[in-house]
């Protein structure tokens, strides 16, 4: 018992002493649940890890969201943690795209959000968090179709109960025990 | 000495050909994301090059998706990560070439059929030197 009080107390006083207090502003985006929230706002109350990948990326993101589903599997049972995953690619990433996506991955529907919305909507969310995502190159495949390439940042995000960014590390190469480790203090921390 | 003359004539007429049939590339562990019908996604393999000549692959194909390209990660000065299309990988003499994440890979445009864990997708890569190869993918995850 005191064991756990000292480790909180210790804990507490190294998470308190990250970078200074940020808690993104929030803008509407819709669920691949079909609801609509206010993010980061709306899931306040709860232990958030949030991740920014698009549908088109067949590398970095996929990483990410590989290394988060290792997370998941150790934290997911915790009704007190949600995964959201915003698009960086919102004009290609519709509510459908998202949901096919996250059906192929298995991503455990009830608590691992995909979320998209109109292109200023998630713009702001990703100014709120510091990340980046432009359109960077663009080609004509063989049957005519012009496609383009998004350079991103690589980047999940930790928020406590309060809403306030925790933690920031690269998603892709992300130590999924160490991480997990993280989420579940923060998940203790009442 | 004229046996001599013999077995060096012959020795010359045999090491052309040994040369036509220079060890051509290996591939190890080849790769591939899931994905839906339509989606795009990425492959990974290793390729080693045993002989003396460095080889190129200058093509790529698949018979999963409508387009194939080889693409290489990039980082950006400000820290952002992105991909860009390569014409041609070379494979140097003697050395292994990895394509794994983060480094590079084979985009796989428009999937023809949706590809989950376990299944297989064949991959042709063009050499410059060696001729076309036929690999089969598995797919992971
Ligand atoms: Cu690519």
């Amino acid at each position: 018992m005191w064991v756990r009080i000292l480790a909180l107390l210790v804990g507490g006083l190294l998470l308190g002493s990250c970078d200074g207090i940020h808690q993104p502003r929030s803008s509407p985006l819709q669920g691949t649940d079909g609801r609509t929230y206010r993010f980061p706002s709306d899931l306040q109350g709860r232990v958030v890890v949030v991740s920014f990948i698009y549908t088109h990326c067949p590398d970095i993101c996929r990483m990410t969201i590989g290394h988060l589903l290792d997370v998941w599997d150790r934290v997911g049972k915790d009704t007190s943690v949600v995964f959201a995953t915003i698009t960086l690619d919102p004009a290609r990433d519709t509510l459908e795209t998202l949901r096919q996506y996250a059906e192929v991955w298995q991503l455990p529907p009830e608590r691992w959000l995909l979320l998209t919305g109109t292109v200023a909507d998630v713009e702001r969310v990703h100014q709120a968090f510091g990340v980046v995502a432009r359109k960077s190159y663009t080609e004509r495949l063989p049957n005519g179709e012009e496609v383009y390439f998004v350079d991103h940042t690589d980047a999940v995000f930790l928020l406590d109960r309060q809403g306030i960014v925790r933690d920031r590390r690269e998603g892709s190469t992300l130590d999924a025990a160490a991480y997990a480790a993280l989420v579940q203090r923060y998940a203790y921390a009442r | 000495m004229k046996r001599l003359l013999v077995i060096l004539s012959g020795a010359l007429i045999v090491l052309p050909l040994l040369a036509q049939q220079a060890p051509r590339l290996q591939f190890r562990g080849g790769w591939m994301y899931s994905a839906d019908s339509g989606a795009v996604t990425g492959a990974f393999l290793t390729i080693v090059n045993p002989s003396n000549a460095p080889d190129t692959i200058v093509a790529v194909r698949s018979a999963c998706a409508e387009h194939a390209e080889i693409h290489t990660t990039i980082r950006n000065s400000d820290g952002t990560m992105g991909m860009r299309p390569i014409a041609e990988l070379v494979i140097p003499a003697h050395a292994t070439v990895q394509l794994r994440p983060r480094s590079l890979h084979l985009m796989l445009y428009h999937v023809q059929r949706t590809l989950r864990n376990g299944d297989r997708c064949t991959v042709f890569l063009e050499s410059k030197r060696s001729g076309t190869y036929q690999l089969e993918l598995v797919v992971r995850r």
